[in-house]
């Protein structure tokens, strides 16, 4: 009897799912036919399909350049955020210390502010500081790095802290009895551990700084532009078919890239935290 | 102090770093927009320094802006809602997944973040249309027999907002999900509980934090809302943040704009903060 | 003289030479570096493709760096707002006229030497201004469906014409342009005074006006015939029908407002010599033929020679040239934010 009220319960959550990757997935199967329409306008319907959309998306000779440095950004500012982040949830996991639960809330606060209020005030702070002090700061790649650092902090600290909290403390109590000084317990024991946290927080760092379109509007100093900057250009100005193409080809060369990293790590221990099997 | 507790208290100095870049990189830019708030804004002329509160008020007594308020709480708490109702059995869903299968899952989950926002949001548009494709499958299939107006409406709103916030709920709650053994299910029902009153008093206390967590997140990024609102809520449904833009490069109202901007980050974060309260001090067990 | 005396009188020569060749390299090299490099700011798209084609390159085949920074207006604007005072970052700048009238008013803008710039005096006088130079001009004209909308209209009216009732689109964006267009059906044809125009802006929306937030879904609600009449560019209805879509667009007898977008040197640039190169390039006939050719956008420079069929889709006659309203900046700047709120609660 029981079972059979499991077999709807089962049954729901399976119908649910569905709908859920259904929902998650619709905009992108939406963009890729938005680029399959043979059309120099995005009118619906359109009068037919075709791949020349794609062929016209080289003709933007920004877009190259835009993949390159936005990859460059999120790698420098997915391993710093992620050192930052590691260090500063060690403090308020194991650390004890007044102020460590309002520390945690601070470090959550740069997501409740929109990027264009941020992107604007880190421009315009950055400049007024580099005229004070006779360096250009803003418009440099530096600039821009740390915005990014600042968007993805929130993200690597989450991340890293669940996986602090889910290492049982006493396996690093129990080195440190043993004679392991606290460093040497933290690259030996903890750190394997967290792996999988890490591996998390890098991911999502990483598509935070890809994405990040008004942070990055500001502090882009000029011939540099990022790859959400050109989407949004064209978006603007002229939203045609090729855009969507751009998207597509730039989701389709980041999914493979994803694919490939939790082949090589395993996801499903990157978002699982620990399983004792 | 014990030997332990000093060393708990010295390992706060490594959240050091971080503070010190989240304040030159975070806070100041920040407090400079809160004085940009407090200027004076003469049309045709940039900001001219002063102390007053005119931005502030406007906000809170012009009827416009108080629409805008309270669709913004709204539309942000049903999306967040949404998102958790969903996500909860996704994520209990894919616990029946193999390893390997759940581990293609959850990367797919993923996929949708590779896209800009302003390009999911375009092709929410594409779907949506009254000539879109979900008009043309109901038409298809005689469901309706004319097209159904879903752009500018709020349940559509919120669905788009919904698919953007799904992978980060189903992510927060699968991984709390992971220390939940299977067998504590089967071992309530063995016990004569019901299936619903095994979730809702066994499962949920333990995930409870997880969830808590996914709708905070949601909330507050569902209150950043940029793209998604302007190009899907349109003029029907207006939000803050489309708005700050509008005052912005439109009307070039810095004041306001920080003004609005200011109230913004304050109501995400006491809102967020009140909602984290009340859920861990509800007697759930 | 010896053999010996000649062949160091050779050498030394020589030497001269090859000092002399190098020395006079070396200063030429230091006097065109300085002259060498501009950096540009524009929006980017298909009109910063078309700039670059048609502007960048040939700069850069003459031997000049240019460096594009591409960013929306406002974007733009805030920037040099910002740096205001100190050196800048950009040379050139690139605006539609309300934002450059904006940085203009904000004092963020050289007065130009009009002797340095060689086709100042073809530019069209509507556009020719102290501060800037014009790359391309449209104006918001009558844009409609032929086949639904007969016999073509020649004045504003037509959107008032209980025959299309509903059948009206209009941008978000074009408040100013609807509200004035309004106050000409109550007789305004100053270029001032258009709030007289609300009422016939509420009769409008309650006859069933359509708004759109952006151009694509404009352009959409027209292909279905959900829209049969807008106000909207020239240039963008030629895209529109070079698409496929059956639109027509015409300047009705009240006239049309018109936009254009220049280019323009910053207070603190720091090389103006190359920046006023690029200004010269603007104008160049190839510049102006590549923007009607790809854009659909008309020539500044009179007597530019277009393709008769390109020429008559996207050009404007003198005539039509001189019913454009004459848009006071200060004016609209002023009175934006007004009809901007008043737009979103009434018509919106």
């Amino acid at each position: 009897m029981a079972l059979g009220r499991v077999g709807a319960g089962r049954f729901a959550t399976s119908a649910v799912a569905w709908l859920a990757y259904l929902i998650m997935l619709a905009p992108i199967g939406a963009i890729v036919w938005l680029s399959l329409f043979d059309s120099d306008i995005i009118a619906i319907p359109p009068p037919g399909y075709s791949l020349r959309s794609y062929q016209s998306m080289f003709a933007s000779g920004n877009f190259i350049a835009s993949f390159r440095l936005s990859l460059v950004v999120a790698v420098g500012a997915t391993v710093i955020s992620l050192a930052l982040g590691t260090l500063a949830s060690i403090a308020i996991v194991r650390g004890k210390f007044p102020g460590s639960d309002i520390l945690a809330s601070v470090f959550l606060a740069p997501l409740a502010v929109p990027g264009i209020v941020l992107g604007l005030a880190i421009y315009i702070f950055f400049f007024k500081v580099g005229a004070a002090i006779g360096i250009r700061i803003a418009g440099t790649m530096t600039s821009l790095i740390l915005a990014h650092v600042v968007l993805t902090l929130p993200w690597t600290i989450r991340f890293t802290s669940a996986g602090l909290t889910t290492i049982d403390k006493n396996l690093e109590d129990a080195a440190m009895t043993l004679g392991a000084p606290p460093l040497r317990t933290f690259w030996h024991v903890t750190f394997p551990l967290m792996r999988a946290s890490l591996v998390a927080a890098a991911v999502f760092a990483f598509l935070t700084s890809y994405n990040a379109l008004e942070m990055s509007l500001f502090l882009v100093g000029p011939g540099m532009t990022t790859v959400p900057i050109v989407l949004l250009q064209r978006v603007s100005w002229n939203f045609d078919p090729s855009v969507a193409a751009m998207a597509t080809v730039q989701v389709a060369i980041s999914a493979v890239a994803l694919i490939i990293l939790t082949r090589l790590v395993g996801a499903e221990r990157i978002f699982g935290g620990q399983r004792s099997s | 102090m014990s030997n332990d507790a000093r060393q708990a208290w010295q390992l706060g100095w490594l959240a050091a770093p971080t503070c010190i870049v989240l304040l030159f990189s975070f806070v100041f830019p920040l407090a400079l927009i809160a004085r940009y708030s407090v200027n004076e804004f003469v049309p045709g002329e940039l900001m001219r320094e002063a102390l007053t509160p005119a931005n502030y008020a406007r906000f809170f007594t012009d009827d416009l802006f108080q629409r805008v308020f309270a669709t913004t709480l709204g539309i942000s708490l049903a999306s967040s809602f949404v998102a958790v109702l969903v996500g909860i059995p996704t994520a209990f869903a894919l616990r029946r997944f193999s390893p390997r299968w759940r581990s293609v899952l959850i990367t797919l989950l993923l996929f949708p973040l590779l896209v800009v926002t302003v390009v999911r949001a375009a092709g929410w548009v594409a779907l949506f249309n009254e000539r879109g494709a979900l008009n043309s499958f109901l038409l298809a299939l005689h469901l309706t027999s004319e097209p159904v107006r879903f752009l500018r409406t709020a349940p559509a709103l919120i669905v788009a907002m919904a698919s953007s916030l799904l992978p980060y709920i189903v992510i927060s709650i699968d991984s709390v999900l992971q220390s939940v053994p299977r067998e504590l299910e089967e071992a309530a029902m063995v016990l004569g509980a019901p299936p619903h009153a095994a979730f809702r008093h066994v499962i949920l206390p333990l995930i409870l934090p997880g969830i808590v967590t996914g709708f905070v997140l949601s909330f507050i990024l569902s209150m950043d809302a940029y793209a998604t609102p302007l190009l899907i809520g349109g003029s029907a449904i207006r939000m803050m943040s489309p708005m700050i833009y509008v005052q912005v490069s439109e009307l070039q109202n810095w004041p306001f704009a920080s003004a609005i901007s200011i109230v913004l980050v304050v109501t995400s974060l006491v809102v967020s903060g009140l909602i984290t309260m009340a859920a861990t001090q509800k007697k759930w067990r | 003289m010896t053999c010996s005396m000649i062949r160091r009188t050779g050498a030394t020569l020589r030497m001269g030479f090859v000092a002399f060749v190098t020395l006079s390299g070396f200063a030429f090299h230091i006097g065109a570096a300085a002259a060498q490099q501009v950096t540009v700011s524009m929006v980017g798209g298909t009109y910063g493709d078309v700039v670059e084609a048609s502007i960048v390159k040939p700069l850069e085949v003459a031997k000049l760096k240019v460096t594009s920074a591409i960013e929306p207006h406002p974007v733009r604007l805030t920037k040099l707002v910002t740096e205001r005072g100190q050196p800048g970052s950009y040379d050139v700048v690139q605006f539609p006229d309300y934002f450059m009238y904006q940085a203009n008013a904000y004092g963020l803008l050289q007065e130009l030497d009009s002797s340095r710039i060689k086709a100042w005096n073809g530019i069209e006088p509507a556009f020719r201004r102290p501060y800037d130079v014009p790359h391309i001009f449209s104006a918001a004209v009558i844009v409609y469906d032929p086949a639904r909308v007969s016999p073509a209209p020649t004045s504003f009216a037509v959107f008032w014409d209980p025959k299309y009732k509903g059948r009206v689109g209009a941008l978000d964006f074009m408040f100013p342009q609807w509200l004035w267009m309004a106050s000409t059906q109550v007789g305004n044809t100053t270029n001032h005074d258009f709030d007289k125009g609300w009422e016939k802006l509420k009769a409008l929306k309650d006859a069933g006006l359509q708004t759109f937030p952006t151009q694509e879904a404009l352009d959409s609600a027209m292909k279905s015939g959900e829209v049969w009449l807008s106000l909207n560019y020239r240039a963008r209805a030629v895209q529109l029908a070079k698409a496929g879509m059956s639109v027509k667009t015409v300047v009705p007898k009240e006239g049309a407002w018109p936009v254009s977008f220049s280019f323009a040197i910053p207070m603190n640039a720091q090389h103006k010599d190359a920046a006023y190169t690029f200004l010269n390039a603007v104008l160049a006939p190839q510049a102006q033929l590549a923007a009607a050719e790809k854009i659909y956008y008309a020539p500044v420079v009179a007597g530019t020679k277009l393709p008769p069929e390109l020429e008559s889709l996207v050009d404007f006659t003198p005539d039509e040239v001189k019913r454009f309203v004459n848009v006071d900046f200060a004016y609209v700047a002023k009175n934006t934010p007004a009809w901007q709120q008043r737009w979103e609660e009434q018509i919106k």
